[in-house]
């Protein structure tokens, strides 16, 4: 009842329709949407870090008494590097999917 | 800390990518529950207009596919959808290689503790045709060796939090065919992937013996270490569901659970011909997988042709236009039953003649 193929055709032509392998398609009318789109799909997702972690440690130091709300209001962290990298590491991660636009998608 | 679920599985690497991977469960959420009704609905009303029925096969989809795929939401949506998927992946990836060697050493730790459990030959030759990136999963199941991780907590994303303790793999079981004589001596799950139908056929059929068969070996050397966490003595095996090592007549029963829509066509016949040969006679076998049909609603085709092309599930289609009943029929079983469940899922049962 199924037809033979060999297999190397058989995948050729089950893969027709697929993107070739590293090719990121476009839904939205312009790439730039597709790719602005997923920057705030990341941008969520790392709020949400943040929070969750934030919570988590508010919580922890309210409930053992060693910092009060109104103390992280007012509190100066000393500049470090590591902050500096931190925020860095954000901005690329948030802005990544912008480098998928490629020359063909000029306006 | 407040005490998140953990499952029967350990948490992702750190408290951030569990975070992540409840945000991206969130997203998918949204696109699939509350946002996919409203895209469905303007679906319908597109495919009205145009004349066409509110079911319709796959060439009358295929006419108003351009128009569908003008729509602003139903593009916002399928991009959603690709780079959720996408994003999840890539961070869990990232996160298990961070610290590659303390992941494997888990594994290998696993096989020494509980040897004589994973059965395979360093020789195997993987197919092309089973080394695609099914679900966007970076490397696919057989690339990395971390595959097993990663595709858990992928699929935690995928079952929305229903299946946390394996609820889904439980139903499944379930819901097999058992042989009418009552003698469940062996049982193989096919395709088994990370082993959640196998233990929890274990847990519920304690005499009998239970393999798992799979073509990548990472989701083995997983399923192997979460069974061996677990206590529950379950054998895999790295194997083609075409052409397996298991002796004829050996089996009681069968169970395939969404394996037949990732593999391809030309391999349906020998896959079914091979689980006839190792069921004994009066043996039963189980399918459960995305309905063979050939008529949907156009939203429901949208969807469909989506993950096909753009979630990386190439072989699909295929799958949901065969007659896989008459393949049943043809390679010798008898009582072939379909059954529909309570998810999108069909069951299709089947006894090999005594
Ligand atoms: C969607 S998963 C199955 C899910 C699994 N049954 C469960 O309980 O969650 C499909 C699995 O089939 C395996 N597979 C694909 N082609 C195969 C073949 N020809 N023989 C055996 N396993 C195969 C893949 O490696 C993958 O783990």
């Amino acid at each position: 009842m199924n037809a033979k193929h060999d297999e190397l055709s058989r995948e050729q032509v089950e893969r027709a329709g697929l993107p070739a392998p590293g090719e990121e398609p476009h839904f939205l009318p312009h790439p730039v949407m597709d790719r602005l789109l997923e920057a705030v799909i990341v941008l969520g997702g790392e709020l949400w870090i943040e929070r969750d972690r934030r919570r988590a440690l508010e919580s922890l130091l309210r409930s053992k008494g060693l910092v009060a709300p109104e103390e992280i209001e007012t509190h100066a962290e000393a500049d470090s590097e590591a902050r500096k990298q931190e925020l860095t590491t954000l901005v690329t991660r948030l802005l990544d999917p912008l480098r998928a636009m490629r020359a063909g998608s000029a306006f | 800390m407040e005490q998140r679920n953990p499952g029967k599985h350990p948490q992702p690497p750190r408290r951030e990518d569990a975070s992540h991977m409840e945000y991206m469960t969130e997203v998918r959420n949204f696109a699939v529950r509350s946002w996919f009704p409203e895209i469905a609905g303007e679906v319908g009303e597109i495919a009205a207009q145009a004349g066409m029925p509110p079911v319709m096969d796959a060439r009358q989809y295929g006419q108003l596919a351009p128009e569908i795929d003008r729509s602003p939401a139903v593009a916002g949506w399928k991009r959603v959808m690709r780079s959720q998927q996408q994003l999840a992946w890539r961070k869990l990836q990232d996160s298990y290689a961070a610290d590659r060697e303390f992941w494997e050493g888990r594994l290998t730790e696993a096989e020494e503790r509980n040897p004589g459990r994973l059965h395979y030959d360093p020789a195997f030759k993987v197919p092309r045709s089973a080394c695609e990136d099914i679900h966007l999963q970076p490397g696919g199941y057989c690339g990395d060796n971390l595959a097993g991780y990663v595709f858990y907590h992928g699929t935690r994303v995928f079952y929305q939090g229903d299946n946390d303790q394996d609820e889904i793999h439980g139903s499944c079981v379930d819901a097999m065919r058992l042989p009418a004589d009552g003698q469940v001596r062996r049982i193989l799950d096919i395709g088994c992937s990370i082993g959640q139908c196998a233990t929890a056929l274990k847990e519920r059929h304690p005499q009998a013996e239970v393999w798992g068969l799979d073509v990548a070996l990472p989701m083995l050397r997983y399923a192997h270490m979460r069974a061996t966490d677990m206590g529950v003595d379950v054998h895999f095996q790295q194997g083609l569901a075409e052409s397996m090592e298991q002796p004829d007549d050996s089996f009681d029963a069968v169970l395939a659970y969404i394996l037949f829509h990732e593999v391809p066509e030309h391999t349906f016949e020998p896959i079914v011909r091979d689980i006839f040969r190792v069921l004994r006679p009066g043996g039963a076998l189980t399918v459960i997988d995305t309905p063979n049909a050939n008529a949907f609603p156009a939203a429901n085709w949208m969807w469909k042709l989506f993950d096909a092309q753009y979630n990386c599930e190439p072989y699909s289609q295929a799958f949901g236009a065969f007659d896989f009943a008459a393949l049943l029929g043809e390679a010798g079983f008898e009582d072939i039953r379909k059954e529909t469940t309570n998810t999108f899922l069909l069951n299709t049962l089947a006894t090999k003649p005594r």
